[in-house]
């Protein structure tokens, strides 16, 4: 704003210089303000300044896993059989087929008809295995715009996961697998990056940096939501990484440098064209070649004005070349593109969508589970010499069923019953690993520590913790349901909780809270991919009423010494802080009604390295007897 | 993704569906009498590995259930597969249930624990493009217990004959059963993994099918 109004001052002072002339001062200082007015709302450059450097950019995020599993089921009201269902409850390759088909090439074709223009596309590795498998034709597109630069092809996982709100191993095996995809099809992966949901958080530039990666595109709106409206700087360092807004528009001046930024698409990707329908709807998720007109006039148009349409990497890179140094980024916190609307993460760990088929807790915690058994089974392989191999299965599984449309942001049935069923799978190939090791080991029991890496052959049956007093009084809405709670020591200083909810009858039994009374002035949790390295946020820094944290470890600090932390297995549900006090509640909206629940903490009483340490040896490399 | 866009649409859509019943009958399957408690699985898991560990815990609901098939789909592959008849008087506890098969279909299950093993018979309702609709298919797995987390997974592996267009083409289907219990529900969920060829139970699997329901003791 403040560059806006300099341009208009100067422009103001010349015009005003050349009115004086004319003796009509008064009607003079009126047309120059209006003429300063339409000058300001047009491009013209300053008469002093060079030719401002300007850029189009664009983010397609595509998702082959749009509709997880499939469309069966989608319209259970009509009977199997009929036309109605047979033209729009098509099978999971046939979604898969339709994406790529309907939305995918037809845009890849309209970028292979402009050479001069970049663009960034997103999408997962799993993406390339499908295209190899049944499109070779429009990976060959993919392929040939990629190599030459002309596109960047952004990838951060394998599957379209909601990695942030789970260990960091499960994403790194999930990376892998991209890369191996990625260099398996002779695609080369972009440094941008992107991600599903728009997921951003501030453990990705380390992550980033160890990979290779160099730019995070942060969106917008999950920098309002915490910061309120701002103008954004052409790019921002953060983590060490370069960062830019996406989406929102630049507007800069830096000595002589002006840098104009426009977006031409920041959006799911499949919408643009087939004219804004998306993969649920069969019937009308075809391509739409007017609708790609339309896109193509529009940056044709730009380019006709003097923008270069780029890649969002050619476009850091050429301001940085000019000698723009950027921006320190504020605090930041993990979450998502649309955290108004989503409530930030709780839309995929706890929040309602329009389907009553939901089981947002179910769902993620047999993938903290699942996660919990691979790493075990990982361990037990090791020790024992077995063939590890099927653990790769189990990991891509694992991913899999760690999509976030398992959970949010309207999940019909069939992709709940995705999260789950990929989950089990991955469940089985790591429990049988771990029968196969004890077969090597001649064991009837083992203890597997995976911190340690160590596995102990038929331990000594350890005894559960005393019950002890409740170290402090948690507020609970059951619902209506009958509920219990209670405490025993686990470890020193840490107290368990258990929450039993008996079945419910009716529908507000599908909505369980608990809050944790805490007194923190400071937001300390441990970003995703950072399983060990808490920040500690003064939540002055932000602007918010309210903000949901996922918790890929399960921690949270309620004081200066005392911490929660949720069992993930157990209970992975979004935590809700405010500024207004150091309470922390976690609420579930889509309980099932008729199942008995129960959720797990852990109160840590003492430093945050020593709750940190804790929460990872329940979370994320845990002690498991088998 | 869906955006807040998709979800005015889907709204919309849904209206125009209501009377068909979209949206609803997506509710997790009711039990048919409350759950009792067998489990003494105190799951309290720590750090350092002081928790309560009961290696033998498997919950089995109380409640019963009688399935009964109605095989209505037409089979889509020229097999010839026996039925096997059901065991009874056997050793072990008995669980059935009549699951829902990628939601718009049904699959009857029928588990026998013994110990940590179990006997399965999964009969599927409509081929899906890996079996058989309507042949009991027979096969073996284990009960896996997670106490800390009260949890058991049930899991079985079967053998299909090749299925005609089906999605492993002329190689035999091996298939594998996963179920997850949380405590004493009756509710399970989980899935059928369809590997491509005899004895395969890894890889990338050519489909994933999903199961959900009750299974109850017989």
């Amino acid at each position: 704003m403040q560059v806006l109004l300099s341009r208009i001052l100067r422009r103001a002072a010349r015009v005003d210089h050349a009115l004086a002339w004319c003796g009509r001062k008064l009607a003079g200082t009126l047309l120059t303000v209006f003429v300063a007015l339409l000058l300001a709302a047009t491009p013209a450059q300053r008469a002093d300044a060079a030719e401002p450097h300007r850029y189009a950019l664009s983010m397609f995020h595509f998702n082959i896993q749009y509709v997880a599993g499939g469309l069966e089921g989608f319209v259970p009201g009509l009977p199997a059989d009929s036309p109605q269902v047979r033209n729009w409850e098509i099978d999971d390759e046939m979604v898969e087929d339709h994406i790529i088909t309907e939305s995918f090439e037809p845009v890849l074709d309209l970028y292979l008809a402009h050479p001069t223009w970049g663009v960034d596309i997103e999408l997962q590795g799993y993406f390339l295995d499908v295209l190899a498998a049944r499109h070779p034709t429009v990976l060959a597109k993919l392929r040939s715009l990629a190599v030459s630069g002309q596109a960047e092809v952004v990838s951060f996982h394998y599957s379209d996961q909601l990695f942030l709100a789970f260990p960091r191993e499960d994403w790194e095996r999930s990376q892998t697998l991209t890369r191996q995809t990625f260099e398996r099809n002779g695609i080369p992966l972009a440094t941008t990056v992107f991600a599903q949901e728009g997921q951003a958080g501030t453990g990705m530039p380390r992550a980033m940096a160890e990979r290779g990666y160099r730019v995070l595109v942060w969106p917008k709106n999950l920098f309002s939501f915490q910061h309120g409206a701002f103008d954004a700087a052409p790019y921002y360092s953060l983590g060490g990484v370069d960062m830019i807004a996406g989406a929102q528009g630049v507007r800069s001046v830096a000595g002589d440098v002006e840098i104009d930024v426009d977006w031409t698409f920041f959006d799911d990707g499949e919408k643009l064209a087939t004219g804004d329908a998306d993969p649920y709807f069969t019937p009308i998720f075809i391509h739409k070649p007017p609708a790609v007109a339309r896109y193509e006039k529009e940056v044709a148009g730009l380019e006709a004005q003097g923008y270069s349409i780029s890649t969002i990497g050619r476009y850091v890179s050429e301001v940085r070349g000019l000698g723009v140094e950027p921006a320190q980024a504020p605090p930041l916190l993990d979450g998502t593109w649309q955290p108004n609307s989503t409530d930030g993460m709780r839309k995929w760990l706890g929040g309602a969508g329009i389907w009553d088929a939901e089981r947002d807790n179910d769902v993620r915690s047999v993938q903290a589970l699942a996660h919990r058994e691979i790493v075990a089974a990982e361990t037990a392989a090791h020790a024992s010499a077995i063939d590890r191999s099927p653990l790769d299965d189990a990991w891509r599984l694992l991913a899999l069923s760690e999509v976030s449309d398992s959970t949010g942001i309207n999940p019909f049935r069939g992709e709940v019953e995705y999260g789950i069923g990929d989950a089990t799978e991955a469940l089985r190939i790591a429990t049988e690993a771990i029968d196969q090791a004890k077969a090597s080991l001649g064991a009837q029991t083992v203890q597997i520590d995976v911190a340690q890496g160590s596995v102990q052959v038929e331990p000594p049956v350890p005894e559960g913790g005393g019950e002890i007093a409740p170290p402090l009084q948690v507020r609970v809405d059951a619902g209506g349901r009958t509920w219990r709670q209670s405490w025993t020591g686990a470890a020193a200083g840490v107290a368990r909780l258990e929450l039993q909810f008996d079945p419910g009858s009716a529908a507000p039994s599908r909505k369980l809270a608990v809050t944790f009374p805490g007194d923190s002035t400071e937001i300390v949790y441990c970003p995703a991919l950072d399983d060990d390295r808490p920040v500690s946020i003064p939540k002055s820094s932000f602007t918010f009423d309210h903000y949901q944290m996922a918790l890929a470890n399960g921690l949270i600090g309620l004081s200066a010494q005392r911490f929660v932390v949720k069992e993930t297995a157990r209970v992975h549900l979004a935590a809700t802080v405010t500024p207004t006090d150091g309470d922390v509640t976690f609420s579930d909206d889509t309980a099932p009604t008729q199942d008995r629940l129960t959720w797990v903490f852990h109160v840590v009483d003492g430093t945050l390295d020593d709750a940190v340490g804790y929460a990872n040896r329940l979370n994320v490399s845990p002690t498991v007897i088998r | 993704m869906k955006r807040p866009s998709f979800q005015v649409r889907l709204g919309l859509v849904c209206l125009l569906f209501v009377a068909a019943g979209c949206g609803g009958g997506n509710g997790a399957a009711t039990p048919t009498s409350s759950p009792t408690f067998t489990s003494t699985a105190t799951a309290t898991l720590t750090p350092t590995a002081t928790f309560t560990y009961t290696p033998t815990n498997t919950p089995i609901p109380t409640t019963t259930a009688t399935p009964t098939p109605t095989r209505t789909s037409i089979p889509t592959a020229t097999v010839t597969s026996t039925p096997t008849p059901t065991a009874t008087r056997l050793p072990g506890v008995e669980m059935a249930g009549r699951l829902d098969l990628d939601i718009r279909w049904s699959a009857d299950v029928e588990i026998r624990v013994v110990g940590k093993n179990l006997t399965a018979m999964l009969t599927l309702n409509d081929a899906r493009e890996v079996a058989v609709a309507g042949v009991a298919l027979e096969g073996m797995g284990n009960v896996h217990d997670f106490p800390e987390v009260d949890a058991v997974l049930y899991t079985a592996r079967f053998t299909s004959p090749p299925v005609a267009d089906g999605r492993c083409g002329a190689q035999p289907v091996s298939l594998s059963l996963t179920l997850l219990r949380r405590g004493t529900n009756d509710h399970v969920a989980g899935g059928v993994a369809v590997y491509c060829g005899a004895n395969t139970n890894s890889g990338t699997a050519a489909r994933m099918l999903r199961l959900a329901g009750s299974l109850t003791a017989k």
